[in-house]
Order: C-alpha cells, then structure tokens, then sequence
C-alpha cells in the first residue's frame, strides 16, 4: 500500500489501516522519542497521539500531504514530544504554585460525558463520535453504520445528541457540570 | 432553545457564516442563558471528542507490535544466499573457460557479501566475482542500482572529503545499501581500483558493536543474529553509516583496529538518515 492509498484509506475511516500505519513505523517514533529522554511509555503516547493527528488531518479536506508519511509522522512525533516536555517542565511550576484545579475539572466533566455516552448503546455512541470527532458528513454517517440513507442519519444524530444532553442534565447538578 | 441548540452547534463546528456568527456572538454577549447552554454544549462536545480519542489510542495500545521478524529473515536470507550462491557458481562455471581460475569462496582476494543469516563467528559468504574480466550474469542483472553504488564507492574513497557527520544537510546525493537481500558491493564492477575498496562485508558475532577495515574489507562485530543491520552510504561526502538496533553509527574510512562504535545523537542527522534509510 503506497502513501496515496493509505491516506485514502483513513480518509474513509478504515482502522485497520490506522493499525498497520502504526505497526509499520512503530520502531522508528518510539526510538525518536527513548532517544530524547522519553520513556517507551511515553514515546508510545506520544506517538499514538501522532496517528491521530493524521487520523484527524487526513479527513480535512484541506489537507495536503507534501511528504512521505513516515516524514510527516515523525515531525509530528517531535512536535508533540516538544509540547510535551515544555508541559512538564510547566506542570511542574504549576504544581508548586497549586494552579491543577482547571485541568481536574476539565477531566471530571470528561468522565462524565464518558458515562452517559455508555449509557446511550453503542449506535448512538458511534455516531455521536463519527460526527464530532471525525466529522463525518451525514453521508458517511450513515454509509458506515448502514442507516439507508443520510436523512435516517441525520435524525439519529439529533435523537442520540438530546438524549446525552438530557442524561447530563438529569444525572449531574449544573454546579457539577457547568462552571 | 431549540434554535439556540442548532445555532450553538453550527457555531462550535465553525459552520456559520460570517453574518451569522456576528448576529450569534452579538447575541451571546447579551444573553446569559444562551452563554450557559454554549458551555454546556462545548463540555459535552469535549467529552464526546475525548471519548472517541481515548477509543483510538486503545485501539493502537492493543494493536500488536511484532518483534523484528528474525526467525523469518534469517530463512528468508539463508534461501537468499543459497541460491545466490548457487547462481554464482552456476554463470561462472557456466561462463569462465576450464582453465580459467575457479571461484574460491574462501579467498581473501575474492569479493564477498556477508548475508544477515550470519552463524557465530563466521558470515554466510557469497561470490560475487573474482576478477575483472567477467560478470555473472545472473548477479549482475540482479541489482544494477548496486553496482552504481560501488563505483561511487570506489571514486569517493580514493579522494576523500572533509565532511562534519553532524551535518547532513550538505548531502544531496545519498544512496542506500540495504543489507538484508541487496549486497554492499556486488563486486560486479570492472574496475581495477576496486580492490583498494573495502567492498565487501563479513560481521563477527561479538557482545561488543565495533568495526575494523581489513584487507579491502568491512568487519562488523556485534550480535547481529538479534537484529537486522543497513548500511547506508552518503555517496557525496562518501560517508559509510551502520544503523542496527534502530541506531545509526559512523563508520570512518581507514580505522583498521577493531573500533566501538558511538551511536549518532544529533537530532537532525537523525531524521535525515531515517529518510534516506527509508528511501
């Protein structure tokens, strides 16, 4: 599979290829990153944050790839590892000066969202997740969940998004939600 | 609010026009409800996105990374050489009149490939030729981009450059050998001066990664039954590079004492190397 191919490929949200990208250039990131002072858990974070830059990228329709892909992943593993190393040394600094509580918080409204998100099933997950993440049309929403057409897709969507809305409103206190 | 709610999500996607968007933000410095219901909306558009990132990343942390496939190289390569072998003796005995001299694949003065399948202390060795006159064939039409290879090889080390191995960014014209079924130096050339090239290799099993020219030859020591190794060759300084165990080494001309080797740290040679390697 040639670079053309593949990017094609996560264009439409083949994940298995997602997995071969990574399995394929999996050696190279993560030495990049052991050699800069990264553990191997961190460079495997590091890159796997990698893949879903170009996860995202490649569904941008603005997107052009003017490099191997290989080249394109391994300046985004250092551009991350270089974020990643000036977060900590600010973490740090905020550590000591107790500036955390945003982050914790951000994180606790994540978790919620996770536990509502399980409670939907998965359909509505999914599409949920194709439509904000992926930004999938409605097309391609219901081509990949096999809805008959986008208008099917599109009202799932608007059912599966009031029913989150709702299951946060009703299951945690504005004070726990909202700022 | 339900037509807040569809303007709220047009406006997180970036989806309204630029009258829209100054209509809706005029809208929302005046309102307090509708600025509660767009955090509201951003949380849980946060929360849908991190779920999904965090399926993602699972997805990745299960994948199964495979150990550097060694049990299959190496057959891989043994059936390489072997029949390498055979095609070698097989053009020559086929080429070379009786009285010739036959190829002796333990002559020193014989150019031979080291393959990857390396027994302990001795490298699987194939001849590739033996002497200016003939070809084999059946090598020669194996890999042309070799034979380029080694005579670039050969001018560039006669008249060596000045290069700092820290900077690659001067290198615009760099070819690779790969180890793993193309030889170094196929030795296909005719020309003369090749013998003054250290144009073959043979690796020596050995706890310690080092190198030596000897006699026209490479001799890299280390324990290369655990991984596969490149050579990659910066045709314009003429700078020869090992990368073995995802490290790259400069091998420098000349060193004919059995040397250690130091793993390339600079960041920038390191993605250019990783480039070409790739290439």
């Amino acid at each position: 599979m040639n670079d053309v191919e593949i990017l094609e490929a996560l264009k439409k949200g083949d994940e298995a290829v997602l997995q071969k990208l990574y399995k394929q250039n999996y050696r190279m990131m993560v030495k990049l990153i052991t050699k800069n002072n990264g553990t191997e858990e961190e460079a495997k974070d590091i890159y796997q944050e990698a893949l879903i830059v170009i996860w995202q990228k490649a569904r941008d329709p603005n997107f052009v790839l003017t490099s191997k892909i290989s080249t394109y992943l391994y300046s985004v593993c250092l551009n991350l590892w270089r974020k990643e190393l000036e977060r900590k040394k600010r973490h740090s600094h905020e550590e000591k000066d107790g500036e955390v509580q945003p982050v914790i918080d951000r994180q606790e409204k994540v978790q919620i969202v996770h536990k509502c998100l399980e409670q939907l099933g998965d359909t509505c997950r999914t599409i949920l997740m194709y439509y904000y993440f992926d930004k999938m049309s409605m097309v391609e929403i219901a081509e990949n969940m096999g809805f008959a057409n986008s208008d099917t897709a599109k009202t799932k969507k608007y059912k599966c998004k009031k029913e989150l809305d709702h299951l946060v409103k009703t299951q945690y206190s504005e004070s726990d939600f909202l700022d | 609010m339900n037509t807040y709610f569809e303007q709220i999500e047009d406006y997180l996607r970036k989806d309204l026009t630029d009258a829209e968007m100054q209509s809706f933000e005029s809208a929302l410095s005046q309102d307090p409800l509708l600025q509660q219901e767009l955090r509201f909306q951003q949380s849980i558009i946060n929360g849908v996105r991190a779920a999904r990132h965090s399926e993602l990343k699972a997805l990745l942390q299960q994948t199964p990374i495979s150990a550097p496939p060694l049990w299959q190289n190496i057959y891989v390569r043994l059936g390489a050489s072997a029949m390498a072998v055979a095609a070698g003796i097989g053009a020559l005995t086929f080429v070379l009149p009786e009285s010739s001299t036959a190829p002796n694949t333990a002559s020193p003065s014989t150019n031979l490939v080291a393959t990857q399948a390396t027994p302990k202390n001795q490298s699987t060795l194939t001849p590739i030729t033996t002497s200016k006159t003939t070809t084999p064939k059946a090598v020669a039409s194996n890999n042309q981009k070799t034979k380029a290879v080694t005579n670039k090889s050969v001018k560039s080390t006669a008249s060596p450059t000045s290069f700092d191995p820290n900077d690659l960014d001067a290198v615009s014209d760099i070819e690779m050998m790969e180890k793993e079924n193309t030889p170094l130096s196929s030795g296909t050339t005719t020309s003369r001066t090749s013998t003054k090239q250290p144009v073959s290799v043979k690796t020596i099993e050995d706890k310690t990664l080092g190198y030596r020219y000897f006699n026209n030859e490479l001799y890299l020591h280390g324990n290369f039954s655990k991984d596969k190794y490149k050579l990659i060759h910066a045709a314009s300084q003429n700078e020869m590079y090992l990368y073995f165990d995802n490290q790259y080494y400069l091998l420098k001309p000349g060193t004919t004492k059995i040397t250690s080797l130091s793993a390339i740290t600079n960041l920038k040679q390191i993605q250019r190397l990783d480039i070409l390697r790739q290439e």
